[in-house]
């Protein structure tokens, strides 16, 4: 009777032992952390559901920051509008259309404001103590983006008509020329600006400026386009105010307006960190690169191979980079993986991979059909952006008749 | 009297490999969740362009609801003192500046009604010290909610792995004393296999 329940003791404790074994090296692995994602078009779809949930005011079709006191800037409705054309959902692109040309459009074109939300006084209206009523260039290109792609999607030519006037009045307000060469200045001040002007390189935006090339043929959108890579890449070698450069683009640079030398800005807040703006520019090369196989667009990524350096190096990137390529922050932020992947489709493959699966899928949860944690309202729309691009789900509306 | 040992033997590791996850863990689930609550708040507030004119109740109310964080990022920076020594040492000196600064801003800032101008430039320089050394305290131990280590703390895998292999190590000679092997005869047999 004694040796029965030793071998069942010994049974159990061997099952037991295994069984540990085999779920602590199964947890520990970061691959069963990772959703099995059968369908990456119902991710797309699940978590747009949400973002309109957690981002959008249902009432007025109002996109929202939380984390930033409840502001909207036209760049949020205009990440709404290209998301809603591009996942085909026209009541929210249409909304949050109604509420930029109702709240947010200036009095003096077709451009829009680019900060609005709660004034001192309580009310609701354009910020204009900090500067709203002022236009954010990417914003307007990619309102004007989301139109064109909206008047084909859904066969509507009022749409283009709104997407013509706001194009011209791009060139008009946004658009600096120096020694008679077009640059995309950051705001509708620039063009005016004596000494320099200021220039976010994140804001240029070559593949759509090829689109408006088609649409308005009064002024040089394809000299638009190869001076924005002229200054990304020069950007992007300079030293600027650092003792050497790691090869990144900048979030900001001021650009003489005189000799057209570009420089760091002594201002704290235009800094030359390869940070929360700058993210943005191997994402949208990658679109120039996937929509019309501009050799331009892969030449200048090439050029950031420090992000691969860095990846093999750490097997993560950082939230911000100074030029020199020291570390500025040390938190790693979704949005940083979502624009930089452009860069890893396009010019290190061998990695994308690993960056697509372990940072960006790694953030969703197939069991609840949502992020694992809550993303801020740029997280978000970065997180999204990167992994349409990733499986080819951001196609040119443009070119589909 | 060998498998009364045997028994003993295995029901202590069980005891033992059981009891060993518990022993440690500073970053709990509640503890990473208050410290992201924190950092989550830590953003909201803006920092006001150095220069500019800004609002003094505005401005108060931001230090305020910065100075109402801090104790809740003190309760937080307690309860981590009281697993590590270490790393009370290094909240220690992030929490005495966090503490200078925030006292700074205090006696700086004075309270005013909505709409009353306060010289923004100081001020602005106080939220965004704080607001960095906040950063730093967060960044320090829990790197970012998004991408928060995956699996068992390292204590927990430990102790799981050594209960594993000892079960596994009890279990089989548990079967090897049924089966009637003994390690004696294990080596025999090993002996004649290499003598064949």
């Amino acid at each position: 009777m004694k040796m029965p329940k030793y071998k069942i003791l010994g049974i159990i404790l061997l099952a037991l032992g295994f069984s540990i074994l085999i779920v602590v090296a199964y947890y520990n692995n970061p691959r069963s952390h990772i959703p099995l994602v059968f369908s990456e078009k119902s991710l797309l779809q699940n978590v747009w559901t949400n973002y309109k949930t957690n981002y959008i005011e249902s009432t007025s079709g109002r996109t929202f920051d939380k984390n930033s006191n409840n502001v909207t800037t036209s760049e949020g409705e205009s990440y709404t509008m290209l998301r809603a054309v591009w996942m085909d959902d026209k009541a929210t692109f249409d909304q949050s259309l109604n509420f930029s040309k109702n709240n947010l459009k200036r009095p003096s074109d077709s451009l829009f404001s680019w900060l609005y939300g709660q004034r001192s006084d309580k009310s609701y209206g354009v910020l204009t103590s900090q500067g709203g009523q002022n236009t954010a260039s990417d914003a307007d290109a990619d309102i004007a983006l989301a139109l064109i792609f909206a008047s084909h999607r859904w066969n509507d030519a009022s749409y283009l008509s709104l997407a013509k006037t706001m194009i011209n009045d791009i060139w008009k307000e946004d658009v600096v020329i120096v020694q008679g060469k077009p640059y995309m200045g950051a705001d509708n001040f620039e063009h005016a600006a004596k000494g320099t002007a200021v220039l976010n390189p994140s804001y240029f935006s070559p593949a759509s400026y090829r689109i408006f090339s088609t649409i308005d043929k009064t002024h040089d959108w394809m000299a638009l386009v190869s001076d924005s890579y002229q200054v990304l890449r020069d950007s992007a070698s300079s030293t600027l105010d650092k003792n050497q450069s790691a090869g990144l683009p900048p979030d900001w640079v001021l650009i003489n307006t005189s000799s057209g030398k570009l420089t760091a800005s002594s201002a704290g807040n235009l800094n030359t960190d390869y940070g929360y703006d700058a993210f943005r520019i191997p994402w949208r090369l990658a679109l120039d690169w996937q929509w019309f196989h501009a050799t331009e667009a892969k030449q200048t990524l090439d050029t950031f191979s420090f992000l691969s350096r860095e990846w093999n190096a750490n097997h993560l990137l950082h939230s911000s980079y100074s030029h020199d390529g020291s570390v500025t922050g040390q938190i790693e932020a979704p949005a940083m993986y979502g624009g930089s992947i452009g860069y890893f489709m396009v010019s290190d493959d061998k990695n994308a991979k690993d960056v697509y699966t372990n940072k960006l899928l790694f953030l969703y949860d197939q069991d609840t059909s949502a992020w694992k944690e809550p993303l801020s309202y740029y997280d978000d729309n970065w997180a999204w952006f990167g992994i349409a691009l990733y499986n080819n789900l951001l196609p040119n509306l443009a070119a589909i008749q | 009297m060998k498998t009364n040992n045997l028994y003993i033997l295995g029901m202590l590791v069980l005891v033992v490999g059981f009891l060993l996850p518990f022993f440690s863990d500073a970053k709990t689930p509640k503890t990473r969740s208050v410290l992201a609550d924190v950092h989550r708040a830590n953003l909201q507030a803006p920092i006001p362009a150095a220069g500019t004119s800004t609002y003094g109740g505005d401005v108060y109310q931001q230090i305020r609801n910065r100075k109402d964080r801090t104790a809740a990022t003190s309760t937080v920076v307690t309860d981590i003192a009281s697993v590590s020594t270490t790393t009370a040492t290094a909240l220690s000196a992030t929490s005495t500046a966090t503490t200078t600064v925030i006292a700074a801003s205090t006696t700086t800032a004075v309270a005013g009604t909505a709409g009353q101008s306060t010289p923004g430039t100081i001020v602005a320089q106080q939220i965004r010290s704080y607001k960095n050394l906040t950063s730093d305290l967060i960044n320090r131990f829990f790197p970012s909610s998004n991408y928060a280590p995956v699996g068992f703390s390292r204590p927990v895998t430990i102790g799981l792995s050594i209960f594993s292999l000892l079960s596994i190590v009890a279990g089989g000679i548990l079967l090897s004393g049924y089966f009637g092997i003994s390690f004696a005869s294990i080596k025999k047999n090993i002996v004649s296999l290499i003598a064949s």
